[in-house]
């Protein structure tokens, strides 16, 4: 870590770019068409490049309209257009003419997929309301705020407490300094991992207290379903990203789109799982589908500007922790039932309505006592690491010129298999700082080795008649509990000293302190408790599946070796 | 001809020549002689062990001017000795280097001889493009394998080879700068599996040879050499290769070759072992490195490790460490309850 560290009470640091008309999101939506006509051009480009001859075009634009049509028929959305149907219908009859030996109209499939594109990307481009922003900003603080700075479970008493008291309760790690800085010579892209709904909520508010410029990220279309969300997403810079659509024309828009935003500064928000982690466990496999547009953009900066003058791109893993997530349950359901071959499992929508929405926060943040944020290292688009000056340096501590890696003998080559491979590599690295940035908590630590010992006592039966045991069987005594915690805490400790995990100072505590930390946390929330005390004084469980979710936080770290 | 960069090679060694014989068909070719005597005299003479060097085969002293006039760099150095060269080349290699290494064994980070099989890590056990990807910027890094024995190389008889790499580019880029109508270049994804199949069959080898010192023939040396690759592909999966590597070219190509061949050092070294001579002279007389021998040693830890049977491995092994006569010993693996035929294909 260098540069210097700030204290709670420093945040809100001052914005980098103090004029939001100078931020590069406000920008790319003042010159909303411009950078439309441009995300339509390339991916346009980008087809007739992967597709050489007009049939293949037509073949592919029939299975296209194929696809979408099993998609209104079967996955209808309440955010869809209402002319939705129409609209396809409409291309089906120009494919139809296409079709046709003797074709005397002037259409031709360019037609037709400019038609396409540019229904897709209005339909994906977000907009940034400097008004919209600007009252967000002024509400979120008072409801994080107020919310959080209240005891758990007292939050309507404290509505008029100590604002600032927020920044202790959501600890930020990582070398803010150092981003803030890159932030000015380059563009962003923060890449968290994703377990909750709520992060996208939460890494874009703690990037605007570290005074960086908006972010753009692409937000769940479904999540628009709520009109609340929908409002101030819509106007804040998100993009919508609809999972339904698995089509080449529309992925091809998608990653033109976050290209060409990355390529005109937007710092952006990446979540390289895809989807909420199921199991519970840190990311383990990324999408690498979005994360190669950094890398794309890398690489046309170079194509495009003196090499010194190359605009860098900077990716900063990003870990939120926390004691307790809102949708466990149906995460860990949706996990067990792919596990157990039920393939399909449905878009959650845990909370469909904006009122649910807020009912759903408040509890939440009422009851989170804390949790955490915390930000790796800085790499270039290749996995390297970047000093403070934004110079990268690869393992060994050479320095490295990022161009190299996309000449083949010293010309530039687009090559998308190498691309590919690189990308692989950036994820595997994200994935390594996803491990060794991890908080641990103390509820993760407790639910980690209750479940262990469950495991242990049920003779490592598998993971399905475990979760069916009775309750009144999988019961573990005080005292073994927290001999077990001990040892562990050692092990973390070892872990922490080689660079391997970060600790919630909570963890410094004796075990009696973090036994009752972790429980009360991760009991908060949940109607059934993933962890309780009996009348023996013995530990169980009412909802083994919530704990085995919670467990599955720590998963990864051989930990169970040295209960 | 064309305008390319030259083509470095590193390891003036007899394979090392080959390939930058090979290499200079299609460009020029810097060959890295590490010592600076050598290097004069083979300048000099133009000769490596009596075969001529192709013109084009510029002789260099310098890895630094290597690395400034090469985009293409292939390593042939011994594997005991692959480390400390790629750690005196480390400081002049960039990204934009392609290494496509061509040797045939594993470099241990621990000590062969005084390892204990139950306490080693078989992460400190690496390949040599792990090497390089360890101990260097390079990432485009590819290695080549197959039935390539040096001397038939440098006579101009027709053969062919494998390169592996993830990266496309580099198979590619390894055709172009090898292939000839004399020589064909085959592409495989997986590295771990080429670089694997050309270690393994090191040890096959000898056994072949030690065979043929015992007088027995083709039939004996036909056994050996399917069981061998069994073998092979067991080992193989426990490290996380792919079989098929160890079907193709580079596999069963390559153990054929080296399994039949006299000229191979890993079967005189078998071949005279069953002839009653010790280990020690052998390799004294040979004075090259045969690689083999390292790698039974390094191959019976990692079995030992894993607590697995290869019981050819761990046969020759003791043969060749343990004084247990050959005869013993095929006695003993010839007892060996047998599985179904080609079981190998189904793992």
């Amino acid at each position: 870590m260098s540069g210097r560290q700030y204290n709670p009470h420093d945040y809100p640091l001052p914005y980098i770019i103090e004029d939001i008309h100078q931020w590069p999101i406000y920008k790319l939506s003042e010159h909303k068409e411009d950078f439309v006509d441009e995300v339509k051009k390339r991916t346009l480009h980008r087809l007739e490049h992967k597709f050489k001859t007009d049939k293949a075009l037509r073949e592919e634009l029939a299975k296209v309209l194929y696809q979408e049509r099993i998609r209104l028929t079967e996955k209808p959305w309440k955010a869809d257009p209402p002319d939705e149907k129409q609209f396809w219908n409409s291309i089906k009859g120009k494919l139809i003419k296409l079709d046709q030996v003797h074709n005397e109209s002037a259409l031709s499939e360019k037609d037709v997929i400019d038609e396409i594109l540019d229904r897709y990307t209005n339909e994906i481009v977000g907009q940034f309301d400097v008004g919209a922003f600007k009252f967000a900003r002024a509400i979120l603080p008072q409801f994080f705020g107020r919310v959080l700075a209240a005891a758990p479970g007292k939050w309507f008493k404290t509505i008029a407490g100590n604002v600032k008291t927020i920044h202790e309760k959501i600890p930020i790690t990582g070398d803010v300094e150092k981003i803030r800085h890159l932030a000015t010579k380059g563009t962003i892209i923060v890449v968290p991992t994703h377990f909750s709904n709520m992060d996208s909520i939460m890494v874009g508010w703690i990037l605007n207290e570290l005074g960086l410029p908006a972010f753009t990220y692409g937000a769940g279309l479904n999540l628009f379903n709520i009109s609340i969300l929908s409002y101030f997403m819509s106007r804040l810079g998100a993009y919508k990203l609809d999972r339904r659509k698995k089509n080449s024309l529309y992925l091809e828009t998608l990653k033109n789109y976050s290209c060409v935003a990355i390529q005109r500064g937007a710092h952006s928000i990446f979540f390289p799982g895809g989807t909420r982690s199921r199991s519970g466990t840190l990311e383990k496999k990324l999408k690498l589908g979005l994360l190669g547009t950094a890398l794309e953009a890398q690489k046309l900066h170079y194509k495009n500007f003196p090499e010194e003058t190359a605009p860098k791109i900077y990716v900063v893993p990003c870990v939120i922790n926390y004691h307790f997530v809102l949708e466990a349950q149906g995460l860990i359901n949706d996990y067990l039932k792919e596990i157990g071959k039920e393939r399909f499992f449905r878009e959650n929508d845990e909370y469909s309505t904006s009122f649910k929405l807020v009912r759903f926060m408040l509890k939440f943040l009422s009851a989170s006592s804390s949790l955490s944020v915390s930000f790796g290292e800085v790499m270039d688009v290749v996995g390297n690491k970047v000093d403070a000056d934004g110079e990268s340096h690869n393992h060994l501590g050479q320095k490295i010129n990022v161009k190299n890696y996309f000449l083949t003998n010293g010309e530039l080559k687009d090559d998308n298999q190498r691309d590919e491979e690189y990308t692989k590599i950036l994820g595997e690295r994200i994935i390594d700082n996803y491990h060794r940035y991890n908080v641990v908590l103390t509820s993760h630590l407790v639910c980690f080795t209750v479940f262990e010992l469950i495991k242990r006592k049920l003779n490592y039966v598998d993971l399905f008649t475990m979760l069916r045991t009775p309750a009144e069987d999988i019961s573990i005594p005080y005292e073994e509990v927290s001999i077990s915690i001990n040892k562990l805490k050692d092990r973390l400790k070892q872990l922490y000293d080689r660079g391997e995990v970060l600790m919630s100072p909570e963890l410094r505590w004796n075990v009696d302190k973090i036994i009752d930390h972790g429980m009360k946390n991760i009991n908060l929330y949940h109607t059934a408790s993933p962890l309780t005390i009996l009348s023996n004084g013995s530990i169980g469980s009412e909802d083994l599946k919530l704990l085995y979710y919670y467990h599955n936080r720590l998963d990864g770290y051989e930990l169970e070796k040295f209960i | 001809m064309t305008s390319r960069r030259p083509v470095g090679v590193i390891g003036a060694g007899s394979f090392g020549s080959a390939i930058a014989n090979l290499l200079a068909e299609n460009q020029k070719v810097l060959l890295y002689e590490r010592n600076a005597e050598n290097a004069d005299y083979i300048r000099r003479e133009r000769k490596i062990r009596n075969f001529e060097l192709h013109e084009n085969v510029e002789v260099a002293n310098s890895l630094e001017h290597i690395a400034n006039d090469c985009y293409l760099l292939f390593p042939v150095v011994p594997s005991a000795f692959f480390k400390s060269m790629i750690i005196d080349f480390s400081p002049y290699l960039r990204p934009d280097h392609i290494m496509i290494h061509a040797t045939k064994g594993l470099h241990c980070e621990f000590d062969i001889e005084q390892a204990d099989a139950k306490t080693i890590r078989l992460k400190d056990i690496k390949t040599m493009s792990e090497l390089i990807l360890q101990e260097t910027g390079i990432v485009r890094v590819g290695c080549l394998a197959g039935p390539n024995l040096a001397l038939e190389i440098m006579e101009k008889q027709p053969a062919a080879t494998v390169i592996a790499s993830r990266f496309d580019e580099v198979i590619a880029e390894g055709q172009n700068a090898l292939r000839s109508e004399r020589f064909q270049v085959y592409g495989n994804k997986d590295m771990l599996g080429i670089e694997l199949s050309g270690v393994l069959k090191n040890y096959v080898a000898i056994a072949s040879g030690a065979l043929n010192g015992l007088g027995y023939g083709e039939n004996a040396r036909a056994l050996l050499i399917t069981r061998g690759m069994a073998e092979m592909i067991y080992i193989g999966k426990a490290l996380g290769a792919d079989k098929r590597a160890f079907l193709g070219i580079a596999g069963i190509g390559d153990l054929i070759a080296t399994c039949t061949s006299p000229k191979s050092r890993n079967y005189t070294v078998g071949y005279r072992i069953a002839k009653g001579e010790k280990l020690d002279d052998i390799l004294k007389d040979i004075g090259e490195v045969a690689e083999g021998v390292r790698t039974l040693k390094i191959g019976k830890l990692i079995v030992d490790h894993l607590g697995a049977s290869a019981p050819l491995l761990q046969t020759i092994s003791k043969v060749l460490f343990e004084d247990l006569s050959m005869e013993r010993a095929l006695k003993f693996l010839m007892r060996y309850p047998v599985s179904a035929d080609a079981e190998y294909l189904d793992i």
